[in-house]
């Protein structure tokens, strides 16, 4: 049995010198080491055997490890793991497919994974690197000419907060899609640019079964409106929480700030051509 | 001393000191003027036009203001500019004749940034040149192939040629032509050419993987995977799906076929009878 502390994988802890340290999270094994002002941080991935639970704890030194190497002026033994989401951004496809009649709303509970910040120095305002907790595939989102490149995603795209899945390494994002046009909206894919958004944890010791989750990490709504196929949706990144029985403490901010009233094509409904030229 | 006395007089002859001042005042208010009208100029349409059209505009009003600059000087000297424009009419004939491919090469330059078929730093091909574009100018194209050689392509040649712009779109599809045995399950090879395609990080989810069957070869079935893949990966994308459809392969005992002549007596079942002969000491053959 593993204790709280060792789960808590987000809190600032000490790390002594020369020793080597493992952080599961999903299938990511990070890890680390501090030799005097240096940082040294491998990682890997662990695909077969993903841990359902965080785990933070000091390792025999490996020697077959290949580290990135970082140089910090100053001896700080802290490191923070802090919870960021993707830098570009995701493109979710539902694994069944969804339709939303003309007038309708649906809120829907898709998760992202997440990456894994690492900061030291005082406060954690250094920053070492950012890395994911699962590989993500690319995937392209629009016409090969003017679209964007995203990482990809599927969900189940669930409807209620207490059907979300509880992974450590995933964030739920609530996105509620309204169809605000003359016909049904067949919703095959979400693109949500995670980049404007925050992530939130639901405070350690506040969780509530009926929600759930246990120290779930969550982020702020977003709100999309669909006005056609040949119109622009119009994409809210709200700053509302979904309501839990507890309360949120944040985790990390938007990486990049939201231009309110900006106009995105996000709700991709068309399928992109895969012609066959001999 | 009467001549150098004369000469002085004639040298700095108030009218001629007059005329020296006109002249420096319109070079260098002019050559002033016009380095802040350029300037403004640029500044101006930089945000509109792209650099080369920006630098384009920048040299054309220099250089205008220039010959104007240049007529008000000479107006200045008293020079008969009727004669001297007839003059140069002439020689811009002549020369003109001789320099044909320069102004081919200046036309063809300016089309070129009108039309904007490639652009500083897009990957093009021109029959065997494939580089990076350094500069796009009024006379010629300058590359910097990937072995980091310089070469210069006449903007005519550009016109008149097939140009390929490698990195115009910001996605790409490599087409993978490969060729399995007659014997093979083609379902079995497109299932596992696909997910060779789904599990290479380079490869992009959407669009779409296309897996095509192309024809009955001589050797064996022609088939294509179609994958995209950011412009930007080309080298570690086609490296690493090239050595993983090739493992993958041989570790599912995929054979691919190389260019081969079956021979056959009659029947496409049962293979050519072979004899093999020894040669004895005696001399005698013998039948294997």
């Amino acid at each position: 049995m593993k204790d709280n502390a060792r789960m808590d994988i987000w809190k600032e802890r000490g790390l002594e010198e020369d020793r080597e340290y493992a952080v599961y999270l999903g299938p990511l094994c990070l890890r680390l080491r501090r030799v005097e002002d240096e940082w040294l941080v491998a990682y890997d991935y662990n695909l077969e055997t993903v841990s359902t639970e965080p785990d933070f704890l000091e390792k025999e030194k490996s020697d077959s490890v290949v580290w990135s190497r970082f140089v910090v002026n100053g001896h700080f033994s802290d490191i923070k793991l802090i919870p960021v989401l993707p830098d570009r951004p995701v493109v979710v496809s539902s694994e069944n497919p969804i339709m939303i009649m003309p007038g309708s709303s649906a809120l829907f509970f898709v998760t992202v994974p997440v990456w894994v910040r690492l900061c030291t120095g005082k406060n954690g305002t250094i920053t070492l690197t950012d890395i994911p907790s699962a590989p993500l595939s690319n995937t392209w989102f629009g016409d090969p000419l003017n679209g964007e490149l995203a990482y990809s995603s599927r969900t189940q795209a669930r409807r209620t907060a207490a059907e979300a899945p509880s992974l450590p390494n995933r964030v739920i994002c609530p996105v509620r899609v309204g169809n605000s046009s003359t016909e049904p909206l067949d919703l095959q894919k979400l693109c949500i640019h995670v980049e404007h958004l925050k992530v939130y944890r639901e405070k350690p010791g506040e969780s509530h079964s009926e929600d759930g989750g246990t120290n779930r990490l969550w982020t702020n709504e977003v709100l999309i409106t669909f006005y056609g196929i040949d119109l622009m949706s119009k994409i809210d990144y709200t700053k509302e929480l979904y309501p839990i029985k507890g309360t949120y403490e944040l985790m990390s901010g938007e990486r990049v700030p939201y231009d309110t009233g900006l106009l995105k094509r996000s709700v991709g409904i068309l399928k992109y051509f895969t012609h066959f030229e001999s | 001393m009467e001549l150098l006395g004369e000469l002085t007089e004639k040298i700095f002859n108030i009218d001629v000191l007059i005329t020296a001042m006109r002249v420096l005042i319109i070079v260098a208010s002019g050559f002033v003027i016009l380095k802040i009208l350029s300037f403004a100029v640029s500044k101006a349409t930089a945000k509109r036009f792209s650099a080369q059209s920006t630098m384009l505009i920048r040299k054309a009003i220099f250089y205008a203001g220039a010959f104007i600059v240049l007529l008000a000087v000479l107006k200045q000297l008293g020079v008969k500019l009727t004669a001297l424009l007839g003059a140069a009419g002439i020689v811009g004939i002549a020369v003109g004749f001789a320099s044909q491919t320069s102004v081919s090469n200046i036309i063809s330059g300016l089309f070129l940034i009108s039309e904007k078929p490639f652009a500083v730093n897009d990957i093009i091909q021109v029959d065997n040149i494939v580089g990076v574009i350094m500069s796009i100018d009024l006379l010629s194209v300058k590359v910097r192939t990937f072995d980091n050689q310089f070469i210069r392509v006449p903007n005519e040649k550009l016109i008149k040629t097939e140009v390929t712009n490698v990195t115009k779109f910001p996605i790409r599809r490599l087409n993978i032509n490969l060729s399995v045995a007659y014997k093979e399950d083609i379902g079995k090879v497109r299932a596992l050419l696909l997910d060779i395609a789904r599990e290479n990080p380079y490869c992009l989810d959407n669009p779409e993987p296309l897996f095509a069957f192309k024809e009955f070869g001589d050797h064996g079935i022609e088939l294509m995977l179609g994958v995209w893949f950011v412009k930007t990966d080309y080298w570690p994308f086609k490296n690493s799906i090239m050595q993983e459809i090739k493992e993958r392969f041989e570790s599912e005992g995929i054979e691919i076929p190389f260019p081969h002549i079956s021979l056959y007596t009659g029947s496409a079942t049962h293979p050519f009878p072979i004899r093999i002969e020894k040669d004895d000491d005696d001399g005698k053959g013998e039948n294997g």
